[in-house]
């Protein structure tokens, strides 16, 4: 629990759970909260559906230094997705935290997804296609590949 | 976020033989152990570890904390169906997410029916080692991981630092007794049945080192200790228009 709450103080960022990453389980309903209402959660029961030892409450993510509901409503969902990662990875340092808030500000700004990149909501207007053998969802000229990722859906931006 | 101690079982089963604990008339909160609570706790655990299938049905509620303190619950009804040693069926539906988990003793799949995407792999033949793997590789909880280890004592009292017999209470309806502990990370409460099966009625977790100290509850309202399971019910089929796709590795998924 230590590197959760650590990171928590440290950053002036905050964990923002902008998918309800967490919820009885993981990473709920990604694809459920849209890009209409992204909360911004700073804490929750960690993994309450889930057994002793999974510590982990921290699906959550940083979404902003600034860590306003107000500002990570702004954010597009792409832009909440990519700090839901960002953070992710960012494994809960609170420098990378800051990182992720950069990422978030980019995507914010219209940055097209870097491959690689996983967001939990599609941009709007996507099509699904299949190249290969495998299955794609193309939105403009970004493909995305649907992956599970814990007990949730989301999606790869991918080369294909 | 290693796996140590923290105790959010979902379930914690506990269970109060009629006559098994004195039970004290609702006390101060108490920073020691008392045996009696702890024997309690241990006789729910134990008959759960002891049924060779089960199903219960019971409705979550979570809290989300927002930056300026607000907090806000969000629900989900869990429906699951255990059959020992190697097979578990969970449906967990609500204001968040929709997901069936279906374990067959061969392979784990995780089923989105709204989204119509579906998920599976090959996992141990146990459900013990079907969940660790679970946990540790895919970064997927199963709904009632707590009900299902045969060790849930062990998991769940782990770092104990307080346990007390709260007294009689009611969920539901059901007449219960309430017990509390406590250990580093959580506070945890739990409601076991009176009566012949102690079964695990209430469950409250406290994560009191977050902010605002969001609580887990789940109250099951529903306990069948003998059910007829077919072990079609533990086979996943997927809907013809879902698609498959694969797991995202733990490391890559997020965080443990």
């Amino acid at each position: 629990m230590g590197t959760f709450f650590k990171p928590f103080a440290l950053a002036a960022g905050v964990f923002a759970m902008i998918s309800f990453a967490g919820v009885p389980g993981t990473m709920l309903g990604a694809g459920s909260v849209s890009e209409a209402e992204a909360f911004v959660v700073v804490a929750h029961p960690p993994r309450p559906m889930a057994v002793v030892g999974a510590v982990a409450v921290t699906t959550a993510v940083v979404a902003s230094t600034t860590a306003s509901a107000s500002a990570a409503k702004q954010a597009n969902a792409n832009a909440a997705a990519q700090a839901n990662q960002a953070a992710a990875q960012a494994n809960q340092s609170a420098a990378q935290a800051n990182q992720a808030a950069a990422e978030a500000k980019a995507a914010a700004a219209k940055a097209p997804p870097a491959v690689g990149t996983i967001v939990t909501t599609l941009p709007a207007g996507c099509s699904q296609t299949k190249l290969n053998n495998v299955d794609y969802l193309r939105c403009g000229s970004t493909y995305y590949k649907p992956t599970m990722a814990g007990d949730t859906a989301v999606f790869v931006v991918s080369q294909p | 976020m290693g796996t140590k101690r923290v105790l959010l079982g979902w379930l914690l089963p506990a269970l109060l033989a009629s006559d098994a604990a004195v039970l004290l008339p609702m006390t101060a909160q108490a920073s020691e152990i008392e045996p009696e609570a702890v024997q309690a706790l241990r006789l729910a655990t134990d008959y759960l570890a002891g049924l060779k299938q089960f199903r219960a049905e019971m409705d979550t509620v979570i809290e989300f904390v927002l930056p300026d303190g607000q907090k806000l619950q969000s629900g989900h009804r869990v429906s699951v169906a255990v059959q020992r040693p190697n097979k578990l069926r969970a449906e967990r539906v609500g204001d968040i997410v929709d997901q069936v988990f279906t374990f067959d003793g061969t392979s784990l799949s995780i089923d989105l029916p709204k989204e119509k995407y579906y998920a599976t792999v090959a996992a141990p033949p146990t459900l013990e080692e079907m969940l660790d793997f679970a946990r540790e590789k895919l970064d997927v909880i199963a709904p009632a991981s707590d009900l299902i280890y045969k060790n849930a004592f062990e998991r769940l009292t782990e770092g104990l630092t307080s346990a007390f017999v709260v007294g009689p209470a009611s969920v539901a309806g059901v007449a219960c007794d309430q017990l509390a502990f406590r250990n580093a990370e959580v506070d945890w409460q739990i409601w076991i049945e009176r009566g012949k099966k102690p079964l695990v009625r209430k469950f409250v977790v406290t994560s009191k080192k977050m902010p605002q100290s969001p609580q887990f509850m789940v109250v099951i309202s529903k306990w069948d200790t003998a059910p007829k399971l077919a072990d079609a019910a533990f086979s996943f089929v997927p809907a013809k228009n879902a698609l498959k796709i694969d797991f995202l590795p733990a490391a890559a998924a997020g965080k443990n």
